[in-house]
């Protein structure tokens, strides 16, 4: 990918802020103005694709302009201001004599009346949708809320086709530019990522029963990291990579074993015997490798627990509802997201890990498999009813949007990439 | 082999009877051949070509009910290959037994005769715990094959979870067709 850069002020490193508010009656997005870009047509348009990043986040409102001024002075952010419009951004995107694009934009801030930055980037047409993500929208957000974009990163999940077979696929956050990395006449089930974006593990029943393989996203080998008798599934790696979390049926029921992704032994995660009949899976590691979250029936429903690697008692977390899932803690480990059942239905919730608050982020009534964004602005979720796409839900607003198209196929098992890898 | 024993006398009797009569034709003449009669031979089990047994059956069905019958007859109790439960639970109940009682009469009694039971669940929930639910009520019907005397080495147990459901809808309709254990005989 080539690009330049050539600008002006550049945007401050943002802090990752993890502090989760959602009073979403207090909450107010930043209202944006988005011009059309000067010569933009086709599918994919930057003040579309901008627009809607910001408007995912929960933090802005975007407003489009119908069309691009000639120039913008005191008397456009006058008529911006009275509008109810913080901020406005313009540009324009021409193809150069060699056929790649070249890509000018600006932001102003109407309320002080001052251009916040300029840029100019040169790029690929195949790769005009990466650039306006990673260097205009998060540039926006990063801009206005201090916290680090998400808007460039990349999500895997499971497709099953319209000849019923099962694709991995990894694509862009809101659903475009999708490659299939592996496909199966079998189930595929439950990816996850490698901390560092290159890797996913994933569940695959190729060999007529779930075990658990490795795959590298940059030489696409891959490898059995737990092939115990029974099933092995709900793989979580540490974020050292040394140690692989999963759920195995080997020794009777379903419980949940630590696998040295070295060595290849097993261990279980809590000494304690454990009826049976209980099952203890969808564990999650801790940011700092020293917890683990997990789903355990053992009281008489699915609740959450967690517990310390290096020991103890696992600590109960929720209480208040009638069944707790899929657990995955925040990037700050003091809180997580899951999957909850009220008299409602199924949502998408969060709880405070140490007050037991919780607090509902969808309210629909079949919402499955949750998976935060990177900088816990942003949730994946599925509806069972609309099998087709995924959702996004912000934690502040609570807003949620579905895709623009449907997948394919059926989507299953959405899992959000981190915030930087070597190959995105 | 009291299915054979039973068709052979039914034949002796036959011929018996066939003599009778042809003595009452041939009166007087002690040292006169009986005419010959058509022998049947009796059909026994197909040992012949070193196949695997097949239940055979008798032409009448038996007055009580088809605790030795064949898992293929339509209308037989172990046509019936479906166990069904209520949501997220694996407690298999009083009306369900006596289907899993059937199947476990059957296999008994023909050691050979493999089987998989295959849990599943509905859609609603975590696809994981689903994994393991499903596991656990095909686990459980096992373990009421083997305390019927059912044995290990014929059973085996799989799950597909939420991933193979029968019934595609997002309501009751279609959940409660999905939470079950399907029961398959091997070389079926």
């Amino acid at each position: 990918m080539r690009f330049v850069v050539a600008a002006a002020v550049a945007a401050a490193p943002a802090e990752a802020a993890v502090t989760i508010r959602l009073a979403s009656g207090e909450w107010k997005p930043v209202n944006i103005e988005i011009e059309p870009f000067a010569g933009e047509s086709g599918i994919h348009r930057p003040s579309e694709i901008v627009g809607e990043d910001l408007s995912r986040s929960g933090s802005f409102r975007a407003h489009y302009a119908p069309q691009a001024r000639a120039h913008i002075d005191a008397s456009t952010f006058a008529e911006t201001r009275a509008q109810g419009r913080e901020y406005l951004l313009a540009g324009s995107v021409f193809e150069a004599s060699d056929g790649d694009l070249q890509i000018e934009y600006r932001l102003y801030d109407a309320v002080t009346e001052t251009q916040l930055g300029g840029y100019q980037l040169r790029a690929p047409r195949d790769r005009l949708r990466q650039i306006v993500h990673k260097y205009i929208s998060n540039w926006i957000y990063e801009t206005v809320t201090g916290k680090a974009g998400v808007f460039h990163t990349k999500i895997v999940y499971v497709l099953k086709n319209q000849r019923g077979r099962y694709e991995l696929q990894v694509s862009d956050y809101d659903g475009h530019g999708a490659q299939t990395v592996f496909q199966n006449s079998d189930s595929i089930i439950s990816p996850t990522w490698s901390p560092d974006g290159n890797e996913l593990l994933y569940v695959s029943f190729e060999k007529r029963r779930p075990v658990i393989y490795r795959q590298s996203l940059l030489t696409g080998r891959r490898d059995v990291v737990s092939g115990f008798s029974g099933n092995n599934s709900a793989p979580a790696l540490s974020p050292d990579r040394r140690t692989i979390a999963a759920a195995l049926s080997k020794d009777g029921g379903t419980q949940i074993f630590l696998v040295d992704a070295a060595a290849g032994s097993a261990r279980r995660l809590r000494k304690s015997p454990r009826l049976q009949s209980t099952i203890e899976t969808e564990p999650d590691f801790s940011p700092d490798g020293e917890r683990v979250i997990f789903m355990s029936d053992e009281s008489g429903s699915p609740q959450l627990y967690e517990i310390n690697i290096d020991g103890g008692r696992a600590r109960r977390l929720t209480r208040g509802y009638a069944y707790n899932a899929s657990p995955q803690y925040a990037s700050d480990g003091k809180s997580a997201f899951f999957l909850a059942r009220n008299d409602a239905g199924f949502n998408i919730a969060w709880i405070d890990i140490e007050t037991g608050r919780i607090e509902l982020l969808t309210s629909i009534s079949l919402a499955d498999s949750p998976s935060p964004a990177p900088n816990d602005e942003m949730i994946l979720f599925r509806d069972e009813r609309q099998p087709r796409y995924l959702f996004t839900a912000a934690i502040n607003g609570k807003v949620s949007l579905r895709w623009r198209k449907p997948a394919a196929g059926e989507i299953k098992d959405p899992a959000w990439g981190p915030l930087k890898s070597d190959w995105y | 082999m009291n299915k054979s024993i039973l068709f052979t006398a039914a034949v002796a009797a036959a011929f018996l009877s066939a003599c009778a009569q042809n003595k009452a034709k041939f009166s007087g003449r002690i040292d006169d051949e009986p005419a010959p009669v058509a022998v049947v031979e009796p059909k026994a089990a197909d040992e012949s070509a070193g196949k695997r047994v097949e239940p055979s059956f008798p032409a009448q069905p038996q007055a009580t009910q088809a605790a030795g019958g064949d898992p293929r007859q339509v209308d037989s109790l172990l046509s019936k290959r479906l166990v069904y439960f209520d949501f997220n639970k694996s407690i298999i109940s009083v009306e369900q037994l006596g289907i899993i009682e059937a199947h476990s009469d059957y296999l008994s009694r023909n050691l050979a005769q493999g089987v998989i039971l295959e849990g599943h669940a509905d859609e609603r929930g975590s696809n994981e715990y689903n994994l393991a639910l499903g596991q656990r009520r095909a686990d459980a019907v096992r373990d009421i094959m083997l305390a019927n005397g059912v044995s290990q080495e014929q059973i085996e147990t799989i799950s597909f979870g939420e991933e193979n459901p029968r019934a595609l809808g997002h309501a009751e309709e279609a959940w409660k067709e999905n939470r079950r254990v399907e029961i398959r005989y091997r070389d079926e």
